[in-house]
């Protein structure tokens, strides 16, 4: 065990990621070390190949499997994995997303979530890398990978115009990003009674013809962000709903003082009684949740895409 | 709040128990009171009366010496002859106000043999949750209640309507109520519309209250939506569910 490491790996050949990735995961494996191996099946076949018997010990999965859905998603995946791991032993994590075809919403909550992983795989017994594949890789996330990563491995370095940030200041950049506005007529209502959030999305989900165990599980995810809404707000707040034929947008909205941790719902809550279980269950039941708040309140906005 | 003619055996049932009912009564922790003493204390009811004094109870818990307040009533006195009758809804809903400031629960219980059917219906109205073998009845109640327990003819609950934070104190409550001794306390979610996370937290604390006696309960056919929170919350491995 050598302390939390949190690397970046921005390789230009299939070759490059090889030669960095089985030492990484065979000498884990060696040492007694928990590896798993998220990547393409081309890049797992390879490293399987330079492993040899080493290879049985290590975990692989296809990264378009692991990464699909949201980040909170894939971040369940990641702790599950941990929490079926014995006691004893390091853990090594190489995961590599697939940043192409992603929405700037998408994409500014994936580096939410990388910029998060420095605090929500934090311990002294996990080495993290994540491989960026600098053929594939658009231009535009130079700067993000620089701010998420505390140390960037490659041949070649891409070049940086900015330095790794704390979790919380690079959230708080992140905020700065405006929400996209509605793309069609909204509904808009003001509520007191939880009740009425929920008729209000059922009538939506009935008239755009939503599967209604999908509707329930996504009226759970709206039910909880408007409960912290009344709790936390002025005991009114605002639901503006809308959508087209991809998806139903929920978004909620309260005056209320603000959430003070940026990292809060963003991982499953410490204990029972926490703060956060409301907000990390939106985050796993519906498809997407951006949150933005400020001293003057707090907006949630929940997608539940259309299939 | 209990009947003065049955305070010994009502008290002597709960030690039976297993808990050491006296002691607490003697620590203050407990308090038995008459209905003669409390909602009938002048000669009918009086609802500003005993508003004032489920005040002062509320007040009373909330010292450094208690966690909170659990409060129950027995209202099988109410019928249209009492004094003051016409308040007792009045009474129930600003009682209702206070408990939901102060996260207080209450569990109102109404004799349905001697009882008249105008009051089990203000009764039902009145209340967040109801728990009654009178099933049909009450569902044909056009409804004020999120949620309503019923007890099968087999001993089991069966949940209709909805649970959510406005009405998870009162869920617990009558959860508290509805079981009963036996090993296995099947609670059937058939008929269940929604119920939020804080609803499914009541029920696990119910799980572990019931296995720290020796019993167990039985989830019975969830809705689709509650057995994915279930999974993705791993709660589904600290509650057991059948169907």
């Amino acid at each position: 065990m050598t302390g939390f490491t949190h690397s970046a790996l921005v390789y230009e050949s299939d070759n490059e990621f090889v030669d960095t990735v089985a030492p990484f995961a065979g000498d884990g494996v060696t040492a007694g070390d928990h590896v798993v191996v998220v990547t393409t099946p081309a890049n797992a076949s390879a490293v399987r190949e330079e492993l040899g018997d080493l290879a049985g010990a290590v975990d692989f999965f296809d990264s378009a499997e692991w990464y699909s859905g949201s980040p909170w998603q894939t971040l369940r995946r990641y702790l599950q994995w941990l929490d079926g791991l014995p006691p004893e032993g390091g853990r090594r994590v190489l995961g590599e997303q697939a940043w192409i075809g992603r929405s700037d919403y998408e994409a500014t909550e994936w580096l939410r979530y990388e910029s998060f992983a420095n605090v929500t795989f934090d311990s002294p017994r996990n080495s993290v890398i994540c491989s960026w594949d600098a053929r594939r890789m658009p231009e535009s996330l130079i700067d993000g990978l620089y701010a998420t990563h505390p140390e960037v491995i490659a041949s070649e370095l891409p070049e940086r115009s900015v330095q790794c940030a704390s979790p919380n200041a690079f959230a708080a950049e992140l905020d700065r990003r405006p929400l996209a506005p509605p793309a069609g007529p909204v509904a808009e209502t003001t509520f007191t009674d939880l009740r009425d959030v929920r008729r209000a999305l059922q009538r939506e989900a009935q008239q755009r013809g939503i599967d209604g165990d999908r509707a329930g599980e996504f009226a759970l995810a709206l039910n909880e962000v408007a409960t912290n809404a009344l709790k936390h707000g002025l005991s009114e707040a605002k639901l503006t709903i809308w959508g087209d034929g991809r998806e139903l947008v929920c978004e909620v909205a309260d005056a209320g003082p603000g959430v003070d941790d940026p990292l809060v719902g963003h991982t499953p809550p410490a204990g029972r009684g926490k703060a956060g279980w409301g907000l990390w269950t939106a985050r796993l039941l519906s498809d997407w949740v951006e949150l933005r708040s400020n001293e003057r309140g707090t907006v949630v906005r929940l997608r539940l895409a259309l299939n | 709040m209990t009947n003065g003619a049955t305070v010994d055996r009502d008290l002597d049932q709960l030690s039976d128990e297993a808990v050491e009912v006296r002691h607490y009564r003697d620590t203050g922790q407990l308090a038995v009171k008459t209905v003669e003493d409390t909602y009938l204390s002048g000669g009918g009811f009086d609802a500003e009366a005993m508003i004032a004094l489920i005040r002062e109870e509320v007040r009373a818990s909330q010292g450094d010496e208690f966690t909170g307040l659990r409060l129950t009533g027995d209202l099988s006195w109410a019928n249209s002859a009492i004094a003051g009758i016409d308040g007792l809804f009045d009474y129930e809903r600003a009682i209702d106000e206070i408990y939901q400031e102060t996260g207080a629960m209450a569990v109102c219980s109404y004799d349905t043999r001697r009882v008249d059917a105008e009051m089990v219906t203000g009764a039902v109205q009145a209340h967040r949750s109801v728990v009654s073998r009178r099933r049909q009845e009450v569902l044909d109640t056009p409804l004020l209640t999120l949620l309503v327990i019923t007890r099968d003819a087999d001993g089991g609950l069966s949940l209709y309507g909805e649970v959510d934070d406005s009405n998870v104190g009162e869920f617990e409550a009558a959860l508290l109520t509805a079981v009963d001794s036996r090993a296995e306390q099947v609670v059937d979610l058939t008929h269940l519309q929604f119920i939020d996370l804080s609803g499914l937290r009541a029920l696990e604390r119910q799980a572990e209250r019931l296995a720290a006696a020796g019993q167990r309960l039985v989830l019975a056919s969830p809705p689709a939506f509650v057995t994915r929170v279930m999974s993705m919350l791993d709660l589904d491995q600290r509650l057991e569910v059948v169907g």
